[in-house]
C-alpha cells in the first residue's frame, strides 16, 4: 500500500506528463494544418504530371523503344527501396507502420533470392531497420536540420536514384511512405517508381483526343520522366509530413486522455487512503479515551 | 479558356476566362487561343504572358504545358511573377546558369537552356 506522499507525488508527475502531451498535441495540430494545406496544394501538380505522362504513354506504340525509366530494363533482379520515415518519435504507429510494410516487402525479395538495396530517409526508420537489414542499407538521409522539405531535396534524391539506375545498380525502385487519408488514418504505401507502374487513370472520357507533341513523344518523355520521379518523391514527402503530424496529434490526444483517466484513478485511491488514515486516528482516540 | 499555372508547391495562378496566352515554346514563341488543338510541349526560359483583363507576366526557367479541352495547364518548377522579380533574384538565377554552363557534365541541351536563360534575364533587366 503506497503511502499518501507516494500517491501525491505520482499524481503530480502524471499531471505534468499530461501537460506535456497536451502541448505537443497543440503544436502538432498547428503544424498539421500547414502540412495538410501544403499536401493539398501539391496534389494539383502531381495530378497534372500524371495526366501528361499517361497521355504520352498511350500515344507510344512501341514500348520497347521508349526510355528505360518508363519501361524498365527487362530485369527484375536488384531492388532499390527508399523507405521514408520521420526524424522524430512520439507519433503513434507512424514510423512502425511504414517499417512493417517495408519489412514484409524486404523478406519477400530476400526469399526469392533477389538482391536488395535500401536507402532510408529519416532517422527513425533507419533505427528500426538496421537491426535486421543493416548490410543492405546503402545510404542514410535525414533532414533533421531542415525546417521544411522543399523540391530541392526531392530533386537531389531523384538525381541520386537516376544516376544509380543509369549505372545499372538496380532494376526496380520502390518508395515507402504514409499516405495521408485523415487525421486518424494514414495508410502505409509501397509505390513503384522505376519502371513506371500503370498510373491511376485521370480522365477516361478523353481517350480519343489526338495530341500534338513538340518535340516528339520520346524526347518529351526522356525529359519528363526524371521530373515525374521528382514529383512523386516530393508528393511522398508532403504526404508523409502531413501524416506524421496527424499521427502525432491523435497519439498525443490519446496520451492526454489516458493521463486524465490515470489521474482520476489515483485521486480516488488517494482520497480513500486519506479517509482510512483519518478513521484509524479517530478509532485510536476513541479507544484511548474509553480505557481511561 | 481556363489557365492554371502550377508549381510543385502550389497553384500560382488560375483564371477561367482568358482569351490568349503567349508562351516561350521550345521550338518558338507560341500564342494559344481558345480551341487550340490539344498539345504538349516544353518551355524554354522566357516570359509567359497571360492576356486577361489586366495582362499578367510571368518569368519561367522552363517547364511543360498541356492544353486540352480549353484547359491550359502550365507546369513549372521555377516561375515568378515579373512584378515580384527583384534584381537580386535575377542575378542569382544568372549566376546559377553561368555555373551550370561551366560544369563539364553538362549536356548540349542544358547549355542551350542556360544560355537562353541568361539572354532572357538580360532582356528582362534592360526593360
Amino acid at each position: 500500500m503506497p503511502s499518501l506522499k507516494d500517491l501525491r507525488n505520482r499524481i503530480t508527475s502524471v499531471k505534468s506528463t499530461q501537460k506535456i502531451t497536451k502541448a505537443m498535441k497543440m503544436v502538432a495540430a498547428a503544424k498539421l494544418r500547414k502540412a495538410q494545406e501544403n499536401a493539398e496544394k501539391g496534389r494539383a501538380y502531381s495530378e497534372k504530371m500524371n495526366n501528361i505522362i499517361s497521355n504520352l504513354k498511350k500515344s507510344i506504340t512501341d514500348i520497347s523503344s521508349s526510355p528505360k525509366l518508363l519501361a524498365g530494363n527487362n530485369k527484375n533482379d536488384v531492388h532499390l527501396c527508399v523507405v521514408m520515415t520521420a526524424d522524430r518519435g512520439l507519433c503513434g504507429g507512424f514510423n512502425t507502420n511504414i517499417v512493417k510494410k517495408a519489412r514484409e516487402f524486404f523478406n519477400q525479395i530476400i526469399d526469392s533470392n533477389k538482391k536488395l538495396k535500401i536507402i532510408t530517409v529519416g532517422s527513425k526508420g533507419d533505427d528500426q531497420l538496421k537491426r535486421n537489414f543493416k548490410d543492405y542499407i546503402l545510404e542514410r538521409i535525414t533532414y533533421k536540420n531542415l525546417k521544411n522539405i522543399t523540391v530541392n531535396e526531392a530533386s537531389e534524391l531523384t538525381s541520386k536514384i537516376i544516376t544509380m539506375f543509369n549505372n545499372n545498380e538496380f532494376d526496380v525502385c520502390t518508395i515507402f511512405y504514409n499516405k495521408f487519408k485523415s487525421v486518424i488514418s494514414q495508410e502505409p504505401q509501397a509505390q513503384q517508381i522505376i519502371p513506371v507502374e500503370n498510373l491511376e487513370e485521370g480522365d477516361e472520357d478523353n481517350n480519343d483526343v489526338q495530341y500534338e507533341f513538340e518535340p516528339d513523344e520520346s524526347e518529351i518523355l526522356e525529359h519528363l520522366l526524371p521530373q515525374n520521379i521528382t514529383t512523386q518523391i516530393f508528393k511522398a514527402f508532403l504526404e508523409n509530413a502531413a501524416s506524421e503530424q496527424g499521427s502525432r496529434m491523435s497519439a498525443m490526444d490519446n496520451a492526454t486522455r489516458n493521463a486524465g483517466d490515470l489521474i482520476d484513478k489515483l485521486t480516488i485511491n488517494y482520497n480513500r487512503s486519506r479517509q482510512a488514515v483519518i478513521t484509524k486516528e479517530l478509532i485510536e482516540i476513541i479507544s484511548g479515551a474509553e480505557s481511561l | 479558356m481556363q489557365v492554371d499555372i502550377v508549381t510543385p508547391e502550389k497553384v500560382l495562378f488560375t483564371d477561367n476566362d482568358v482569351p490568349m496566352v503567349t508562351v516561350p515554346g521550345i521550338e518558338g514563341q507560341m500564342g494559344i487561343l481558345d480551341n487550340h488543338v490539344p498539345i504538349v510541349t516544353f518551355l524554354r526560359p522566357g516570359v509567359i504572358n497571360v492576356e486577361n483583363k489586366n495582362s499578367k507576366y510571368f518569368f519561367t526557367t522552363g517547364g511543360v504545358i498541356d492544353f486540352k479541352n480549353n484547359i491550359l495547364s502550365i507546369l513549372c518548377q521555377d516561375i515568378y511573377d515579373i512584378e515580384e522579380l527583384t534584381d537580386q533574384k535575377i542575378n542569382q538565377l544568372k549566376n546559377n546558369a553561368n555555373k551550370k554552363i561551366k560544369d563539364e557534365n553538362c549536356t548540349d541541351h542544358e547549355v542551350f537552356i542556360s544560355n537562353t536563360l541568361i539572354e532572357e534575364l538580360n532582356l528582362l533587366k534592360s526593360r
